[in-house]
């Protein structure tokens, strides 16, 4: 050992010269590939375990599919509340998905059950001069289906299926008024770029979605094109996509083509056979009872709260305090409150709520802690929200791996500081 | 869209300078050929190089790569290939924790009765029978155990390389998927033979255009394989233009890739549509 604490094993471990540490050649020590998949039991992982990638206007993001894509924001980009786009999760039903598109030829159609039917350029809705802004979370319905136990088949997605953005746009309702909506309409469908292979009859191969015209959803909804200041990169719906502050992804249709009035409910594909929840308490049921239960589909996000440091990967010296910090949302209403405990869930504390971009945006959170003992212990983290909801411990279970929001827990370990 | 200025001047000064390093990572050329197939997909470490883009009004990022992890060798993985990759890619299967039979023949079954997959009931059973034998919570470790330690020999640089990048469009009998990925079987020599530097660029920069190939119109774009070594690459042409009967379909007089063929073409590097506008008559 030498006099500053390190020794020279420990150095040539570092730097991957250790006996055995060459384990797959060519790969450093701590490099070694792992397989793509966890389980049976539930992923141990806050995010999920592919590999980074890096794509067109992307950061290195978690890949969990390459055709159609699927990409996964990785934990330490949650420090903060507003997600940049270069890491903003990407996810894409159907292939192929556009790579391009020509703006002298793109328009959004508002269209069906409507007295004027649109016809609107990227500059015809830039210009207008109902533009808006709201900071908001766009979570996949997924998110997390990776905890589920037993597991579900899906995207296995960790926790980093989210992002919170700053969305420009123009109000759908403005548009809906501007093409005079006829007396009997009940719902207005949207309708992306991206093209599947299924047969045309059943309508899997459009991605269309419907929200109801009546409702303070709709009132919410923005046509976005801007996202944090900036175009929407392809992957994440250029030249315009749907956003619905507080509903989950499956609403904020990408590289929006068609606002389509209807006047009578969307049964098609994506409404009436995907993504769809049970209508019990959380959306939750039992394998058992699954294909017996009613269902819905899913709309409203529950309150979730996440912590991103620490995050376990490095051990923590006793008396020497640190600061846990992570996120909170709800669809439902701000965030009122978010609790900390460092045993494991015995006791709790308030944590201190950073700046607030909004009722629908990521709210941040911080809690200094000073850990008082060596050895093992685990964060918790629960959240609560204006409807008065709380976190709770309790699994969420249904057969499509929606919903998930148990109380996030992270293992860490505190060493000894002499 | 906006870039970096730092981006694009890097970009500038690579495209201006004959010899530059290969665009796509460098970590692959440590990979010698008797490493057994990584559990990375290929690519996983590749970094695109910035461009800049033309003038009009159309917005378009390069090609997606295809990035698909390897699948468990077996019976029925060619099935399950060929079928599930019309849809997706085999990285849906790959990506899923292990599953008992009955959540896998749930899982066939929505495929097929959701989404209309429409898949022959023979060869639904075919890929069912693979997923339970290796990707089941009984089944799965020994099966990625057999995939790791699988002897890279047996099959060459070119055949692996082709089975990992290339097969999951073009399939791994080369016959590629009518109305989406073009056949290489007769095709792959026909442009050896006529647009052999063509060839190449087209697995290094990818292409995007319509083409003609065996009889069918394509429009698909191709993604680049940039990220793969000169070996790997010089080894992939030689196998499709070689593989499933194309040998007889070769002019006698054809010289195998080089890998220092791959390098000089990559030296000069081209979009996707420039590859396509310069394939040639």
């Amino acid at each position: 050992m030498n006099d500053d604490g390190i020794s020279r094993r420990d150095l040539l471990q570092a730097a991957g010269l250790g006996a055995g540490a060459l384990a797959v050649a060519g790969l450093a020590r701590g490099q070694e590939p792992a397989p793509p998949y966890t389980g049976p039991g539930p992923n141990p992982y806050w995010g999920s375990v592919g590999p980074l990638v890096v794509l067109p206007q992307k950061a290195p993001l978690i890949q969990l599919t390459d055709r159609p894509v699927q990409l996964e924001t990785p934990r330490h980009w949650f420090l903060e509340p507003i997600t940049p786009n270069a890491a903003f999760f990407v996810r894409w039903h159907l292939d192929p998905h556009p790579t391009s598109v020509d703006l002298s030829r793109w328009r959004l159609a508002v269209e069906g059950h409507v007295e004027r039917p649109l016809s609107l350029s990227l500059e015809d809705l830039v210009r207008r001069d109902d533009v808006t802004e709201v900071v908001a979370v766009n979570q996949c319905s997924g998110n997390s289906r990776s905890r589920f136990q037993p597991r579900v088949p899906g995207a296995q997605w960790g926790n980093g299926a989210m992002g919170c953005a700053r969305w420009t746009g123009v109000p759908l309702r403005a548009l809906l008024r501007d093409a005079g909506v006829k007396a009997g309409a009940v719902q207005v469908q949207l309708e992306g770029l991206d093209r599947g292979q299924g047969p045309p009859e059943l309508g899997s191969g459009r991605y269309r979605k419907a929200l109801d015209l009546e409702g303070d959803a709709l009132d919410r909804a923005l046509v976005a094109f801007g996202m944090n200041g900036e175009p929407l990169p392809l992957l994440n719906g250029f030249p315009a996509r749907v956003v619905v502050p507080g509903l989950f992804s499956t609403y904020w249709v990408k590289a929006l083509a068609h606002v389509r009035v209807l006047d009578r409910p969307d049964d098609g594909f994506w409404m009436a056979r995907a993504y769809r929840v049970p209508l019990t308490p959380r959306g939750s049921t039992t394998p058992a009872e699954a294909a017996g239960a009613t269902t819905a589909p899913i709309s409203t996000m529950p309150v979730r709260s996440f912590l991103v440091a620490p995050d376990g990967s490095a051990k923590l010296p006793v008396g020497l305090p640190v600061v846990l910090r992570g996120l909170a949302f709800s669809g439902r209403g701000a965030v009122t409150r978010v609790d900390v405990s460092t045993d494991g869930g015995a006791t709790w504390r308030q944590a201190r709520l950073g700046e607030d971009l909004g009722p629908y945006a990521f709210r941040a959170w911080s809690a200094p802690w000073t850990p008082a003992r060596p050895g093992r212990t685990t964060l918790c983290v629960r959240a609560q929200d204006a409807s008065g909801e709380v976190q709770g411990d309790a699994p969420v279970w249904n057969p499509g791996g929606y919903l998930w929001n148990a109380i996030e827990r992270q293992e860490v370990v505190v060493g000894p500081a002499s | 869209m906006a870039r970096r200025p730092e981006a694009l001047l890097l970009a500038l000064l690579l495209a201006g300078c004959p010899g530059s390093p290969p665009t796509g990572s460098s970590t692959g050329s440590s990979s010698g050929s008797s490493a057994p197939p990584s559990l990375v997909p290929p690519g996983a470490l590749a970094q695109p190089l910035s461009r800049l883009p033309d003038e009009g009004p159309v917005y378009a990022i390069d090609p997606l790569p295809a990035r698909t992890p390897p699948l468990v060798p077996g019976a029925g993985r060619d099935a399950l290939v060929a079928h599930c990759s019309t849809c997706h890619s085999t990285a849906y299967v790959s990506l899923q924790p292990p599953l008992p039979e009955a959540a896998w023949r749930a899982t066939l079954d929505k495929m097929q009765r959701t989404y209309g997959a429409g898949v022959p009931e023979a060869a639904a059973e075919e890929v069912l029978a693979y997923l339970v034998a290796h990707y089941t919570p009984e089944t799965i470790e020994a099966a990625y155990a057999a995939l790791a330690g699988a002897p890279a020999g047996g099959a060459d640089v070119g055949a692996r390389t082709y089975e990992a990048a290339c097969a999951p469009c073009h399939q791994p009998d080369g016959r590629g998927l009518p109305g989406a990925f073009p056949p290489l079987v007769g095709h792959a020599p026909a442009l050896a033979a006529a647009r052999r530097e063509h060839l190449v660029r087209l697995v290094l920069f990818g292409q995007q255009g319509p083409i003609q190939a065996g009889g069918q119109r394509f429009d698909a774009a191709m993604p680049g394989a940039g990220h793969l070594t000169d070996e790997e690459l010089a080894g992939v042409l030689n196998y499709v233009t070689r593989a499933w009967g194309n040998d007889a379909r070769l002019p006698a007089s054809a010289a195998p890739f080089a890998p220092e063929e791959v390098a000089r073409a990559r030296a000069r590097p081209l979009t996707p549509r420039e590859v396509h506008a310069q394939r040639g008559p």
